[in-house]
């Protein structure tokens, strides 16, 4: 009787952990459309070949701004991009960490941007960011660095218990996307062919203080202390974005952390000539972030540094990475033909904008 | 029985811990409407009317007036306006250009309503309030505004309320004015 009685409970546990976990699958965001962003730090974990010569860490700056593919395309050189929207300095650290638990690459590459910010932002972001880790002290860790002063760490590590209330907001997506999600970036770098030249930019705002803060300092400095014990080779970048304005004083305090610490630096927006960026085409967003044609000019540029400096080997000919990455080539290159067919039919890219399919009744 | 029941009981109750929470007014989930702003968004630290303000051919504007209907009364800004989405949509900062100064405006999330947050002072074709203007001596400010000031990063920075009145002085004149929101990082 006893017996029959832990079975019984056993049953129920079990029962009601597998309805607790599908109800979670429906009730996360997908991030399928329009949101995409959201969907980057997921992705990672389905790719089946972790093992890059160098990983990117940081916001929009790296994961519009660089192609994968045009590296491996162009130099042999095998690279994924971990990057999110306002991926702040301490997500990058912990995503790092998280990253190093699959892979060592040769070379780990920081969007510098990211350290105009001091405190956490929004919410959004972080969940963007954190939700797509798999559960583990390191993600953890993230959501506490993370966090706004309303949220809960539980809803990290159980997120039913934030998006319980989706209920009232589940759409197509949700279902559609239940058990399964589309492909939606090419080793982390998110694809938009569109064009929109840049006109006048705003002019740099006064800023009662032009030194990063203390806790971006905090984590940049574990990001290098991390790479250094790994053996890791640091690159600081900033992509060549023309908004937000890059401050001189900005710039200043990243040469002289590179210098301190014996690493190597890239401000592109001092090469824009020698990359070949025209902003009147290789911009999708009046100089935010790059396009297609953008991302590649720049990852050509970027690449030929890499190559020279950190003695990435060419591996184009070893057989089973080219397999790979053909597979990796053409689907880059069948979403590049379906966007640009989308711009010829509509105007637009549907899956960026979804208030216009509404307006112009189109389900994507 | 009373153990299915106790189990479902103890689930509904961890499922909905979260409910009471402030985090439960702010959607998670990003909804269409951010790129990366030079600053972190705008919040207010308070409601009422500064003594700061700026007015350009009668109209006034203050910080976090919501931007519309002055807008519309200052008339479409004859050098554009630029407009740049957060990273993944969480809010719009919009740029609009007039002769001599620069509006800004941001928007929260999914509501569309714009607010403003700076005005930024491009020429002496302006001048603020009480009268200074790009290219005034320093002495100036201190005489229309007095000495209660702080210094910071070579600005005179002027705070009332809600709002900040900002000059960057460079060898000894205004070379940049600016009047913004004060925010909560």
């Amino acid at each position: 009787m006893k017996k029959k009685k832990i079975i019984s409970f056993v049953i129920v546990i079990l029962v009601i952990s597998v309805l607790t976990v599908l109800l979670q699958k429906l009730l996360m965001p997908k991030y399928m459309t329009q949101i995409v962003e959201g969907a980057l730090t997921k992705e990672y974990y389905y790719e089946k070949n972790k093992d890059h010569d160098v990983i990117f860490i940081g916001d929009c700056e790296v994961y519009e701004n660089f192609s994968p593919i045009t590296l491996w395309e162009e130099y042999g050189i095998t690279s994924y991009i971990r990057g999110g929207a306002q991926q702040l300095v301490w997500h990058s650290y912990y995503l790092l960490e998280d990253t190093l638990k699959y892979e060592k690459p040769d070379v780990v590459v920081f969007s510098v941007l990211a350290m105009m910010y001091n405190e956490p932002q929004r919410e959004a972001y972080n969940r963007m960011n954190i939700d797509g880790m798999p559960l583990s002290l390191t993600k953890l860790r993230m959501a506490k660095a993370s966090m706004m002063p309303e949220e809960d760490l539980i809803t990290y590590a159980f997120p039913l218990l934030r998006f319980h209330s989706r209920w009232k907001e589940l759409s197509g997506e949700d279902f559609r996307y239940w058990f399964k999600r589309d492909q939606i970036s090419h080793n982390g770098y998110l694809m938009r062919v569109d064009v929109k030249p840049v006109g006048r930019l705003p002019s740099p705002r006064l800023l009662d203080d032009y030194m990063f803060g203390d806790k971006a300092y905090e984590y940049l400095d574990k990001i290098t202390e991390l790479c250094k014990k790994n053996g890791i080779e640091l690159v600081l970048i900033k992509a060549p974005s023309l908004y937000p304005h890059w401050y001189e004083e900005w710039d200043q305090q990243m040469v002289d952390y590179a210098e301190k610490n014996g690493l190597l630096y890239i401000n592109m927006l001092d090469d824009l000539d020698e990359i070949g960026l025209d902003f009147e085409k290789d911009t999708y967003d009046a100089g935010l972030h790059l396009n297609l044609s953008g991302a590649e000019k720049a990852s050509k540029y970027f690449g030929r540094i890499l190559q020279s400096r950190f003695n990435i080997p060419d591996k184009r000919n070893d057989e089973k990475l080219k397999a790979i990455w053909q597979e990796k080539a053409d689907y880059y290159y069948k979403m590049e033909q379906e966007q640009y067919e989308e711009l010829e039919k509509y105007g637009y890219l549907l899956k960026f904008n979804m208030k216009r399919n509404e307006e112009n009744n189109i389900k994507p | 029985m009373k153990m299915r029941i106790l189990a479902i009981l103890m689930l509904v109750a961890i499922i909905f811990a979260g409910c009471g929470n402030e985090a439960g007014k702010n959607d998670p989930s990003p909804t269409p409407s951010t790129p990366a702003t030079s600053e972190p968004t705008p919040t207010p630290v308070a409601e009422a009317k500064s003594k700061y303000y700026f007015e350009y051919n009668g109209v006034k504007i203050y910080m976090d007036d919501e931007a519309k209907p002055i807008l519309e009364k200052l008339g479409e800004p004859p050098f554009g306006s630029f407009e740049s989405p957060s990273c993944a949509f969480q809010g719009v900062d919009r740029t609009y250009y007039y002769n001599g100064f620069e509006l800004y405006t941001y928007t929260e999330g999914d509501d569309e309503t714009e607010y403003f947050f700076t005005v930024k002072f491009m020429s002496d074709a302006v001048s603020t309030p009480e009268g200074v203007s790009i290219g005034d001596k320093a002495e100036k400010v201190i005489e229309k505004y007095g000495e209660n000031y702080t210094e910071t990063s070579g600005q005179y920075v002027y705070t009332d309320q809600n709002s900040k009145m900002s000059f960057k002085i460079q060898s000894g004149e205004v070379a940049a004015i600016e009047l913004s929101l004060i925010i909560n990082e």
